[in-house]
């Protein structure tokens, strides 16, 4: 193994490995670069590639991602979208208040926002007086509201509901991954084994993980408060060099601490970003102010993370509601109109979509302590240029009610991600039903087409065959790779293993139009990782699988 | 004649010391306290710290069970029970004949008996403790690699070897490993022959595996005509491909007079391990004891606590058990500055997370621990050259950081499509789910159990949203507003922002919060040390 430790002296405050700091420049990357190739390629999991990268004559980073995960990570955007996550379950009908609607009245005796405080949006509807930042960017079509945003067999639990619109699941089974997590390991199927130099998530303040969680790692990173970023603006440093104890143990830390820090070229890219742009600072002196301003800064400052995440908390208003969801509101709406004004007239003011969730909604009728409890459907807002702004949906019914007694969805949670997902990101149908896990429905509320549709034209892979995963994977022994050809030809199916040597000729003859499954019997192999590569007249595609006795 | 003046005299240079280490400048430990036992009754840091460095990871429930005890009663019960293993069955290819040319069916048939090998061996490690880490420790000290002896009924031979004397007789451990196949072959005793001396296995026996080239008071151990003379000892030992042992023949024993470390005469294979342990006995009492040292203390040896450990060596006869029970109940070993001054190699870390998460781990995944060590430079019977793995500090470069974060999000996570680690129960077990409180000392238990380093020390950003929920209609309790601010800084990041009063180990989405906690405390730089 390749070591660099020559430099190295004792006192940790001045150990530098050549190779492990950016001011070397080449030596960084190739200290990278040899991890990604050599170590990285099938790291865990997946079998060895020691030393043999070469995959018949190509290096096998070339196979690392197959072509179809190759032109979605084409699918270039500087499109942004940056999530609110309203913790605790905000309540809707005080958010956009049903005004006509004397149910409303009947149910809230204590809390129900009178018409004359609501800002009208139609005849019927009105927001929060609290949220009067927000009116001008309503007129001006740059907010949307979704009515009535649930799903089905819905879970009053906030653990469980929060987990439901983070892994976007169904109820009856939790997913071990995000669907934004997913979403992010598909456009950057490399992201472990060729690790971008920026990330690709950024959370800013303690938020969620599985919202990020992708099949085989986090996507995401987290600036858990406004002091890191400000550290890492400053020196770069994710993990403090100060502070530690003067021990032996302290001095093994400040090792590991030095290490770690060089390690983390998101970082770099962190500090690179926050100071190509200066702080703005209208923003209210609220956590979510400052945490979306830490947003806009890396936004605006090209830093090229696609999603980013805040969070506010406190809506779970059991009690006191009147004096407690008002501020709430406030804080929000200021610190939303900040971000929108902050971004508007840069570069980027059209490639931003904001979105808020929230685990549910609140019952109809208040409690017994001024309060509301846990309810279900609510709307959602999206916010940005790129938007066809105004109301989706209808008035929340307040008599026709769901099982739980709470007001029923008109909108699955899921069909706002997939338009999330499709009309704004621009990823396939076929992609966003796999991402969600079925087929839904989305709503026109991304002005435009998606992004950057071009790309996957200039992408020269034709849809004249496809390879797919194999299933099951991982597998023992057996497994059936299945492939689709648009036209009649010669193709040849083949499994290597990672170092390249031809394991297992599955197919060589001429194969009309059509879809096929080929099985695939591993008796005899070793556990590993092999590649299985198609062969067309009109070019060839790669994917892994795993074996696993 | 002392040996320094045999040294002028033989007119050579001294046997090349090994080259320094890049880390070899780290300080000893500054601590007073020596090998007297440790007095205290052991705190759950102390029992987690001796359970970590004595074997892999510390189970919780051992870690509540010992709370308390004596550094005396925990120490002789590990070692007890190590010393009582019986070895595990052996796979039912250990017998089977190798061809006599090499065939690729073969050569299939192989890769998976040395997977099997080395998965196995690893659940091994997850199941027993010191017994484990011993072997370990004797693999990088007795090296040989399976990419010389190829056979998988070899390496598992090799493997037993170390097994059966890992906590016995050092010099009866000399005396078999160098009659074993696999270093036979590694360093070519195999070839070394009457007519055709090769001085490998003699030159490392005395340099790496027994008593280094300089001795405790810096003179030479031995000289180059020592290697060439006991080279011609060693002679007609070679390996039976047949049998898959080390068989002696006659006539490829070069039998006449050698002289080396100071006697004469006609000397064979036993006779070097004889003299080498009664010319020698402080030289490699001191070489082993700094080994044990090393691996369970600290990287740069303390000498005075060496030179000591050397005299309970040599006064007990070369047995390695009464040593490491000496060591692992002292007052040294215990000393605060110890605890977590040890950076973990990659199989400390990834067995030892397994036994901390406390769940059984997925048959399945075994060999993907076993390939996961080679992408973090430990693959299991193929250590890189003799020497072994430097270990230490060694052990971490940017990229090995990187690899170490995705080998322990893949054991929490799993690999696609297997079952996530179940944490529920080592919740449980560090903390009692009744207690209505234990959303806030949850994570702090949590942070201590995966942690060698205090807390309070740790680098993990302050959250700055107050915790989540109606805080009006269910404020947070008073003694947890009184604990310290990193307390409830871990209690808000276990939350991520849902609220506290709705906790409970039973909720559907618990695992999903454990599992990102585990993750965010796997992640720090301080995971990395023991």
């Amino acid at each position: 193994m390749c070591d660099h430790h020559n430099t190295q002296s004792t006192a940790p405050e001045t150990q530098s490995r050549f190779g492990s700091r950016l001011e070397h420049g080449t030596a960084h990357t190739n200290d990278h670069a040899q991890w990604s190739r050599r170590d990285f390629l099938a790291s865990m999991g997946l079998a060895a590639a020691s030393s043999a990268v070469m995959l018949g004559g190509t290096p096998v980073r070339a196979f690392g991602h197959s072509s179809l995960l190759h032109r979605l990570n084409r699918l270039d955007t500087n499109r942004v979208l940056v999530l609110i996550q309203l913790a605790g379950g905000n309540d809707g009908l005080n958010t956009i208040v049903p005004f006509r609607d004397n149910e409303y009245y009947r149910a809230r005796p204590q809390l129900a926002i009178p018409r004359s405080l609501t800002l009208e949006l139609n005849d019927d509807l009105g927001m929060h007086y609290a949220l009067s930042p927000l009116l001008s960017h309503y007129g001006e079509g740059q907010m949307a509201v979704v009515q009535n945003v649930g799903y089905p067999a819905p879970n009053l639990s906030h653990f469980y509901s929060t987990d439901i619109w983070e892994s976007a699941s169904d109820s009856a089974k939790i997913l071990g991954t995000g669907w934004l997590g997913r979403y992010l390991d598909g456009a950057f199927p490399d992201f472990v084994s060729e690790p971008p130099r920026q990330p690709v998530a950024v959370q800013v303040g303690g938020t969620s993980a599985l919202l990020f969680q992708g099949p085989e790692v986090n996507m995401s990173m987290t600036l858990v408060n406004a002091e890191l970023f400000e550290r890492i603006a400053e020196t770069g440093q994710f993990y403090s060099m100060e502070g530690i104890p003067e021990t032996t143990y302290g001095r093994e830390m400040a090792f590991m601490r030095q290490t770690v820090n060089d390690s983390f070229l998101f970082a770099d890219a962190i500090r690179d970003a926050a100071q190509a742009t200066g702080v703005n600072v209208n923003y209210p002196a609220t956590r979510l102010g400052k945490h979306l301003g830490i947003a806009a800064q890396l936004i605006k400052g090209g830093l090229g993370a696609r999603i980013y995440s805040v969070s506010l908390g406190g809506f779970d208003t059991h009690s006191d509601q009147r004096d407690r969801h008002g501020p709430l509101l406030d804080n929000l709406a200021r610190s939303i109109s900040a971000f929108l004004n902050d971004v508007s007239g840069d570069e980027v003011e059209d490639e931003v979509l904001v979105m808020t969730y929230s685990e549910f909604g609140r019952r109809i009728n208040q409690n017994g302590s001024a309060g509301t409890d846990h309810g279900t459907s609510a709307p959602l807002f999206l916010f940005g240029n790129g938007l066809n702004g105004g109301i989706y949906g209808h008035n929340p019914d307040l008599v026709n009610l769901d099982y739980t007694g709470n007001i029923a969805y008109e909108f699955d949670f899921r069909s706002i991600y997939a338009t999330v997902l499709q009309d704004w990101f621009g990823l396939p149908e076929a992609d966003v039903a796999a991402n969600l896990n079925g087929d839904f429905e989305t709503l026109p509320i991304v002005d435009g087409p998606p992004a950057n549709p071009t790309a996957v034209e200039e992408e020269a892979v034709p849809e004249a065959f496809a390879l797919h995963q194999n299933y099951p994977n991982p597998f023992n022994p057996t497994t059936t790779i299945s492939y689709t050809l648009g036209r009649t030809g010669r193709v040849q199916l083949r499994v290597y293993d990672v170092q390249g040597r031809l394991v297992r000729t599955l197919l060589d003859k001429t194969m009309a139009a059509g879809s096929y499954a080929q099985s695939f019997d591993a008796t005899g192999l070793p556990s590993g990782t092999y590649l299985y590569r198609l062969d067309t007249p009109d070019g060839h595609q790669s994917r892994r699988m795993t074996l696993v006795r | 004649m002392n040996r320094h003046d045999f040294f002028q005299r033989a007119g050579g240079s001294p046997a090349q010391a090994p080259p320094a280490r890049p880390h070899d400048d780290l300080a000893p430990l500054a601590i007073q306290a020596g090998l007297e036992v440790y007095a205290e009754p052991l705190d759950r840091r102390r029992v987690a710290h001796l359970l970590r460095r004595a074997s892999f990871g510390a189970n919780p429930e051992r870690v509540g069970a010992w709370e308390g005890a004596s550094a005396e009663e925990v120490v002789d019960a590990l070692v007890d029970e190590a010393r009582a293993w019986p070895a595990p069955p052996p796979p039912p290819w250990a017998l089977q004949g190798v061809p006599g040319s090499f065939n690729p069916d073969y050569a299939t048939r192989n890769a998976l008996y040395m997977q099997e090998l080395r998965s196995s061996w690893i659940e091994t490690m997850y199941r027993r403790g010191l017994r484990e880490k011993m072997t370990l420790l004797w693999h990088n000290h007795f090296v040989t690699g399976d990419e010389t002896y190829f056979h998988a009924q070899i390496a598992h031979r090799y493997l037993d070897t170390l097994r059966t004397n890992a906590v016995g007789d050092f010099k009866q451990f000399v005396y078999d490993i160098g009659l074993e196949p696999a270093m036979l072959i590694y360093l070519d005793g195999n070839s070394n022959v009457k007519d055709a001396p090769n001085e490998n296995y003699a030159r490392e026996l005395m340099e790496l595996f027994t008593m280094s080239p300089l001795g405790p008071d810096g003179t030479p151990n031995y000289t180059e005509d020592d290697i060439k003379e006991m080279a011609r000892a060693l002679t007609g030992w070679g390996v039976n491909m047949t049998l898959l042992k080390g068989t002696f023949q006659q006539e490829l024993f070069d039998d006449a007079e050698k002289s080396f470390l100071g006697r004469t005469g006609n000397f064979g294979y036993d006779d070097v391990v004889e003299i080498l342990f009664e010319e020698r006995a402080d030289a490699i009492a001191h070489f082993i004891s700094r080994k044990l040292y090393q691996e369970f203390v600290y990287d740069a040896p303390d000498e005075t606590i060496v030179a000591e450990l050397a005299t309970i060596f040599l006064d007990n006869g070369f047995r390695i058990d009464p040593v490491l029970r000496v060591l692992l109940k002292s007052a040294h070993f215990f000393d605060d500055q110890v605890i977590g001054a040890r950076i973990k190699s990659p199989f400390e870390m990834m067995v030892g997370m397994m036994v901390e998460m406390h769940a059984e781990p997925n048959p399945d995944s075994f060999p993907l621990w076993a390939a996961s060590g080679q992408h973090l430079a430990q693959e299991l019977l193929s250590p890189p050259n003799v020497a072994g793995w430097p270990g230490h500090r060694h052990w971490i470069t940017t990229a090995s950081v990187t690899a170490r974060w995705f080998t322990t999000n893949l054991l929490i996570y799993s690999p696609r499509e297997l079952t996530p680690v179940d944490l529920k129960p080592l919740s449980a077990a560090l903390h009692d789910p009744q207690d209505p409180l234990a959303v806030f000392y949850l994570p702090l238990k949590l942070a201590e159990h995966f942690s060698s380093i205090p807390v309070e020390s740790l680098d993990i950003g302050m959250v700055e949203e107050d915790f989540g929920g109606d805080l009006v209609g269910n404020p947070i309790p008073e003694t947890v507003l009184q604990e310290p601010a990193y307390v409830q800084n871990l209690a808000k990041l276990f939350l991520n922002g849902t609220p506290w009063y709705e906790w409970s180990l039973d909720n559907e989405g618990a695992n999903t919060r454990l599992r990102s906690f585990v993750r965010l405390l796997s992640a720090l730089p301080e995971f990395q040390l023991t």
